[in-house]
């Protein structure tokens, strides 16, 4: 159980600095 | 609970700042002009992936105000979990190049490749070693002591090649406040390094305990009670737990988590009751009256005083997961605690039960229900038998389990919690009323 909040709370991070990630190369395209 | 709820959120939003504060950085103020988007989504990957790298060392220096809000074991396991995303995130960084921008292939050339590559390159290989030793660490053999030099080994090396790196392609970095941001976010990484490995190894050095006597317990285990006459025993709630280091110096990051079996209410003990598995465990019969022991604890939120407004309290138990949950009976027993517990204790025999004794004359000082459920028992055992399941479990847990009424605390081998934890579910036990305390942490 508490196995599967720390994976989900990973997941979640990942997830946005992924995406934040993409949004920075969109932002250093001149958008 | 809503102040642990708020301080879990502080410290999540806290991990996304740190982790995304180059990026901010790079794009506040005067930046030079954007490169093609895979070359500045490789750059933004890498930053990210970077700070995340220098986070894991936060994760495990055991900062107390971090780890209270979660519990030691989720901060270890989302070290864990994270390790594999950030992992993920780093080889994605270049990667990105090769599959877009062909011509970057050639930086696998290492022979040619300019020293940013090379050492990009020694840096991801140190964390793909790092993190597969700790996945297969049990499968290849290795011992715990050696693994935990080479994972600070590896990890250093990771974190030291990576900041080289982006020092070397600082594209970037094209104003002085932010060269002297980066130059800042270095030593901060570093000073977490210092604090881990040199700060607070010299308080441990200077707050050393010794053992006062060695108890041999049922089920091959041993109690060792230590004492300190120089300077007062920490406090600490029952069913928490320290890292010890015995024969060894606290430099050389020799230590082992073990629960405290000893009742938080008397100030002066402190005791650890080890269950011989080999390795260091099978070393502690043998420790000498006297011998130094460094204790850096406390830690852990597996604790009734964690839930002081609780009617009722129910401990399972397997094997040596008893010595977390007897630190909560002792210290029930000497405060006077009247509520009634209920204690489910998994043994493969009766004989093995570590503290069989001690329990069994418990009832008289507290209100409490014993329940042995013994795998293989002896012909005529009329208690429960078998493994804890669904079916024991409803025989002998309360009537009604009522949110904030009733708090049940599991600690045992990773199998019995697995279907215990399932079993509470089935049950339809709200998860915020079981409480779990896992020690499989690599």
């Amino acid at each position: 159980m508490r196995k599967r909040y720390a994976k989900g709370l990973a997941f979640f991070i990942g997830t946005i600095v992924a995406a934040l990630s993409v949004v920075f190369a969109i932002i250093q395209q001149g958008y | 609970m809503t102040k642990r709820i708020l301080l879990g959120i502080f410290w999540i939003s806290a991990y996304l700042l740190v982790t995304l504060a180059p990026l901010l950085i790079l794009l506040i103020g005067p930046r030079p002009a954007g490169r093609e988007f895979w070359r500045d989504l490789s750059v933004g990957l890498g930053y990210s992936g970077f700070a995340m790298v220098g986070l894991q060392f936060v994760l495990t220096a055991r900062i107390k105000a971090i780890k209270a809000p979660f519990g030691s074991d989720i901060v270890y396991f989302f070290h864990h979990q994270i390790s594999l995303i950030m992992f993920g995130l780093i080889a994605v960084h270049p990667i990105v190049l090769f599959i877009f921008q062909p011509e970057y292939l050639n930086l696998l050339n290492l022979v040619k490749a300019p020293w940013a590559a090379r050492l990009g390159a020694a840096a991801i290989l140190s964390m793909g070693v790092l993190i597969g030793l700790s996945i297969w660490r049990k499968k290849l053999q290795i011992e715990y002591d050696q693994w935990r030099i080479w994972h600070g080994i590896l990890a250093t090396s990771a974190m030291t090649l990576a900041l080289i790196h982006i020092e070397l392609r600082a594209y970037y970095l094209n104003v002085p406040w932010k060269q002297l941001f980066w130059a800042a976010y270095g030593i901060f990484w570093i000073g977490i390094m210092a604090w881990v490995r040199v700060i607070k190894p010299f308080i441990l050095l200077r707050k050393a305990y010794a053992v006062k006597r060695i108890v041999p317990e049922r089920g091959n285990a041993y109690t060792i009670v230590l004492e300190s006459k120089k300077h007062p025993r920490f406090q600490f709630q029952p069913g928490q737990f320290a890292w010890i280091t015995i024969w060894d110096s606290p430099f050389r990051d020799h230590e082992h988590p073990f629960s405290i079996s000893s009742s938080a209410h008397q100030d002066s003990e402190l005791t650890f009751t080890i269950k011989e598995l080999g390795g260091f465990t099978s070393k502690i019969k043998n420790i000498s009256v006297g011998q130094r022991v460094y204790v850096d604890g406390p830690f852990g939120s597996f604790s009734i005083d964690r839930h002081p407004m609780a009617k009722e309290y129910v401990f399972i138990a397997g094997g040596i997961g008893i010595t977390p949950v007897m630190s909560m009976l002792r210290t029930m027993s000497d405060r006077g605690d009247t509520r009634p517990v209920t204690l489910l204790y998994a043994n493969k025999i009766l004989e093995t039960a570590t503290f069989l004794e001690e329990i069994e004359k418990l009832p008289g000082k507290l209100n409490l229900k014993v329940i042995h459920v013994i795998e293989k028992p002896v012909e005529g055992w009329a208690g429960e038998s078998g493994f804890i399941n669904g079916d024991v479990l409803r025989r002998h847990l309360p009537a009604e389990v009522k949110p904030n009424h009733t708090e049940i605390f599991v600690c045992g081998p990773a199998p019995m919690m697995n279907a215990v934890e399932n079993a509470l579910i089935e049950l339809g036990i709200p998860v915020g009323d079981f409480h779990s305390e896992r020690f499989d942490l690599v």
